[in-house]
């Protein structure tokens, strides 16, 4: 019997060993299981742009020339009623009920990268049960080739100050265009970040930021900051006095517009790291800069936001860029904005 | 303890692990069922998520293979734009083995393949569908693939031949070419299927029901 116990115990122990290593050697296995899983799905993910699909709880007209989701009203122009693949209800029906499981899908792509959205009331005063409308045409302003996002907003005089109601959010799309993932990621940039009058060649910078490295377009690239630099008649950048694609000055140089301006934002994310621009908007919010502003924001304004955001000093890095900038401060800007609201109201 | 108690212990234990370790082929030779629609499990994701919400009512589309030929000269790289063909692609949470895909289309596909991809994100071709006439086309694989992306490329639509003649213009010797020359799919389900394991809840009975069906017509004949 004295024999047998320490026998019992040897063997109970080893077959205790065995149990505790080959549960190890299974967790183990698992979680190379799951490693490699991982990896697998997130090569997949930089070779492709794919979403998940979301809840668009959409109301459908009788007509279907109008339908509903929860963060859209997508609407099919007269003219594009009359093309082969939309002039029937059901025909609308279906291309419709797609694109607005495509676009809520969309909307959350974006507010992931930016952080905010315009369906929060608090940032955006967007009033209640507004959405954000998509008008789809054959042509649009005479052209197939020019989609465009405008925002509508109205001023109040509250309290000593004036703030900003957003009222509407439109994007006008000729059908080729809609058809493009990143022209589609494009303009819901500016959907979401027009409300804070961004000067436009950062608008601009932004949206191609989104368009061409979050959904993949090929339209844009980068240009060398120094190398690629454009000056205007009086020596500043040429990029600073951009009005847009609707400019009459600068024409030639558009295209060298959109790709300077991705290029300073793209940087400016590479340096400061993928929570800089969220930061940055955040900043802005904090202020409540876009309620107040009167108009569009000044240059400078913009570089104090950004230098808060990196935690650096960004003047020299714009002025080096030949960017006609002052440093300014948290106060100048109140001031300056209560100045510019003070000369309108008298 | 005895010499015969220790391989006795031993046994039972051998075949508790060869038990489990067999699951999987208990599974498989369990049925030839078709599993539940693997594209429509949680966090599955596709280039137009229309085409995995389970609705055939919303129709989502290809999405056009982006040209990288970002070093070749504009004529080239705006032709080889032109030229692209278009694509669906569906990614799963989780690998799991495919051996059907089942994709309704709004606008017929003519030509089309299909290609998934390994652990490293390389894709293989493994189907070819060269002149298929209906909105449904049901492709059984020759083999189980293990995969967590699917993708279809498509090469052929009915619509291209009227987008080509809006896009293409041709007169004295020259072509013109305005615009895309291959049109987008318009897919409303993209389905993805393996054969059905124990432990999964969601046998897809309509789908054994639509085989068997099938067989029956086959017998038929």
């Amino acid at each position: 019997m004295k024999l047998r116990d320490p026998w019992k115990t040897i063997i109970g122990s080893s077959w205790l060993l065995v149990i505790f290593f080959f549960t190890i050697s299974c967790t183990q296995l698992n979680e190379v299981h799951r490693r490699r899983t991982l990896e697998a799905r997130n090569n997949l993910k930089k070779q492709y742009v794919t979403m998940a699909r979301s809840d668009p709880g959409i109301l459908d007209s009788s007509s279907s020339l109008k339908l509903e989701s929860k963060h859209y009203v997508l609407i099919f122009s007269e003219d594009i009623q009359k093309l082969k693949d939309y002039d029937s209800a059901d025909e609308r029906r279906g291309v419709g009920h797609g694109s607005l499981v495509y676009m809520e899908s969309l909307y959350n792509f974006v507010h992931d990268i930016f952080g905010f959205e315009p369906s929060n009331q608090d940032v955006y005063g967007f009033e209640p049960n507004q959405k954000i409308r998509i008008v789809l045409h054959d042509f649009y302003n005479g052209s197939k080739h020019q989609a465009v996002t405008q925002t509508q907003s109205r001023t109040e005089y509250q309290n000593g100050e004036f703030i900003k109601k957003i009222t509407g959010i439109q994007m006008d799309f000729p059908i080729e265009m809609y058809n493009q993932r990143p022209v589609k990621a494009h303009e819901l940039a500016h959907a979401f970040t027009n409300i804070y009058l961004l000067p436009t060649w950062f608008a601009e910078g932004i949206a191609v930021l989104v368009e061409v490295e979050y959904a993949e377009g090929n339209e844009h690239g980068k240009v060398d900051l120094h190398d690629d630099l454009k000056l205007d008649l009086d020596g500043v950048n040429a990029a600073q006095s951009w009005r847009g694609h609707g400019s009459a000055t600068l024409g030639p140089l558009t295209h060298w517009c959109y790709n300077y301006s991705y290029s300073i934002v793209s940087e400016l994310k590479q340096r400061y790291g993928s929570q800089f621009y969220p930061n940055f908007f955040r900043l802005i919010e904090e202020d409540r800069l876009h309620q107040k502003l009167p108009g569009a924001m000044k240059d400078s304004f913009l570089v104090y936001y950004l230098s808060q955001s990196a935690g650096e000093d960004l003047i020299p890095f714009f002025q080096d860029l030949k960017f006609k900038v002052s440093k300014l401060s948290r106060n100048d800007i109140l001031v300056m904005i209560q100045q510019m609201n003070l000369t309108i109201t008298q | 303890m005895k010499l015969q108690e220790i391989i006795q212990l031993t046994f039972v234990a051998s075949l508790v692990l060869m038990g489990a370790g067999c699951k999987a082929l208990q599974n498989f030779s369990a049925g030839q069922e078709w599993s539940s629609n693997y594209a429509l499990m949680e966090g599955a994701q596709a280039n137009d998520p229309a085409i995995i919400d389970g609705d055939l009512k919303t129709v989502g589309q290809t999405q056009y293979v982006e040209s990288s030929m970002s070093g070749e000269d504009n004529y080239v790289r705006t032709m080889a734009t032109y030229a692209a063909p278009s694509e669906a692609v569906v990614i799963l949470p989780e690998p799991k083995a495919i051996h059907r895909v089942v994709i309704h289309s709004a606008n017929v596909i003519q030509m089309l393949d299909i290609w998934i991809t390994d652990s490293n994100g390389k894709w293989e071709k493994v189907k070819e569908v060269k002149s298929n006439k209906e909105n449904k086309i049901d492709i059984r694989l020759t083999r189980t693939i293990h995969t967590a992306g699917v993708r279809a490329r498509i090469r052929k639509t009915v619509d291209d031949a009227a987008l080509r003649r809006k896009n293409v213009r041709r007169g004295f010797g020259f072509r013109q070419i305005g615009g895309k020359t291959k049109a987008q799919a318009k897919i409303a389900e993209f389905e993805l299927y393996g054969f059905v394991t124990g432990t999964e809840p969601g046998a897809a009975a309509s789908e054994v029901k639509d085989d068997e069906a099938e067989l029956d017509l086959l017998l038929s004949q």
